[in-house]
């Protein structure tokens, strides 16, 4: 996976997964490696577009990207196509505390040319997710790509 | 040692101020609730009110000139999942996600959409933050005088306080500040979340 080397040591590159139903991204360096669904044998991967979008049938690109979350191996389903983001500290905005309830996943917004574009998801929020998917069961039933 | 008479004289000065402060409050609580400011002329004071014109659709209203920080052009903004219809999503502003309120729900009006924009943003502030309000015009700061502004005869929008005739029509003064804070209690009155979206706790 092509990166800046500087962006990879400031931490601010993301991997980002764009598909029509949602589109979200993590932050480069927790991504340990990245596979093909149809060679993946691991635990069922979290699939992350039924939680910050909706999930359509006939995306044809199946990926699991393999989080490292303090030690722990977190897989992913990324639909959709993929691509490096460079980014910088000041082009990741803060959400705004009265949408936390709502995106419980998203940690950041990423800028991308001065406007609000990409949700950066907190990878130790999206490992808790995987570990205990009710707790962002209702997060399934608001999908963003129907508004 | 405080004699009864002494006493008996100073509750009644005492009662008779706070007959004065509860009339005077009366007499003023309309001017508070249209946040009228008192401006020093040299031989008195007038009462004025700074507006800042705005047209959502086709609807002008007023808005509170003295919280409106900066009017900027047509913002791209990013929905969030969940969100009320109220607050749809979030700008980019100095630096900081500001979320958007789109007075348009509460009015009835054709609600923003996923990318789409109006032509203006105005940056508010509102319950100690900041929030973005997109609407289609917006038109120099209005001073309107205390006989300028009345209550609400002609028009009929939700959270309207006062109304003032401008370009040849009756505008309603819509309290942002109101609505802003019922968005955020969860206690809007015209909508439900659009999607389900939860009541809110704060702003950042």
């Amino acid at each position: 996976m092509p990166g800046s080397l500087d962006a990879q040591k400031t931490g601010t590159a993301l991997l980002a997964v764009r598909s029509r139903s949602a589109s979200w991204s993590v932050p480069g360096t927790a991504v340990a490696r990245i596979e093909r669904l149809s060679d993946w044998a691991g635990d069922a991967p979290l699939d992350v577009a039924r939680l910050v979008g909706s999930a359509r049938a006939g995306e044809t690109e199946l990926r699991v990207l393999v989080l490292d979350v303090a030690g722990q191996e977190l897989p992913l389903l990324a639909r959709g196509a993929l691509a490096l983001i460079e980014s910088s500290p000041e082009r990741l905005l803060a959400m705004p505390a009265v949408f936390r309830k709502n995106a419980p996943l998203v940690d950041r917004v990423a800028l991308i040319d001065g406007a609000p574009a990409l949700f950066v998801l907190s990878p130790p929020r999206l490992l808790e997710a995987w570990r205990s998917p009710q707790r962002l069961a209702h997060a399934d039933s608001v999908p963003l790509s129907s508004r | 040692v405080i004699g009864r008479d002494a006493v008996r004289q100073t509750s009644m000065v005492f009662a008779a101020h706070w007959v004065l402060a509860s009339e005077a409050r009366l007499a003023v609580s309309f001017a508070e609730r249209v946040f009228f400011r008192a401006e020093a002329n040299g031989l008195g004071c007038t009462m004025t009110r700074a507006l800042v014109p705005a047209r959502i659709g086709q609807v002008w209203i007023l808005l509170d000139a003295e919280i409106v920080r900066e009017i900027l052009g047509a913002e791209l903004w990013l929905p969030i999942p969940g969100a009320r219809a109220e607050m749809p999503g979030i700008i980019a502003w100095r630096g900081r996600a500001v979320p958007i309120v789109d007075l348009a729900a509460p009015f009835g009006l054709p609600q923003l959409e996923t990318g789409e924009s109006r032509a203006r943003t105005l940056i508010a502030n509102v319950a100690e933050s900041v929030v973005a309000v997109p609407v289609d015009a917006a038109r120099e700061v209005h001073t309107f005088s205390a006989g300028e502004l009345g209550p609400c005869n002609v028009t009929s929008l939700p959270y309207a306080i006062a109304e003032a005739a401008l370009f040849e029509r009756m505008l309603a003064v819509v309290d942002l500040p109101q609505f802003v804070g019922e968005i955020l209690g969860g206690t809007t009155r015209e909508l439900q979340g659009r999607e389900g979206g939860q009541g809110h706790a704060g702003l950042a």
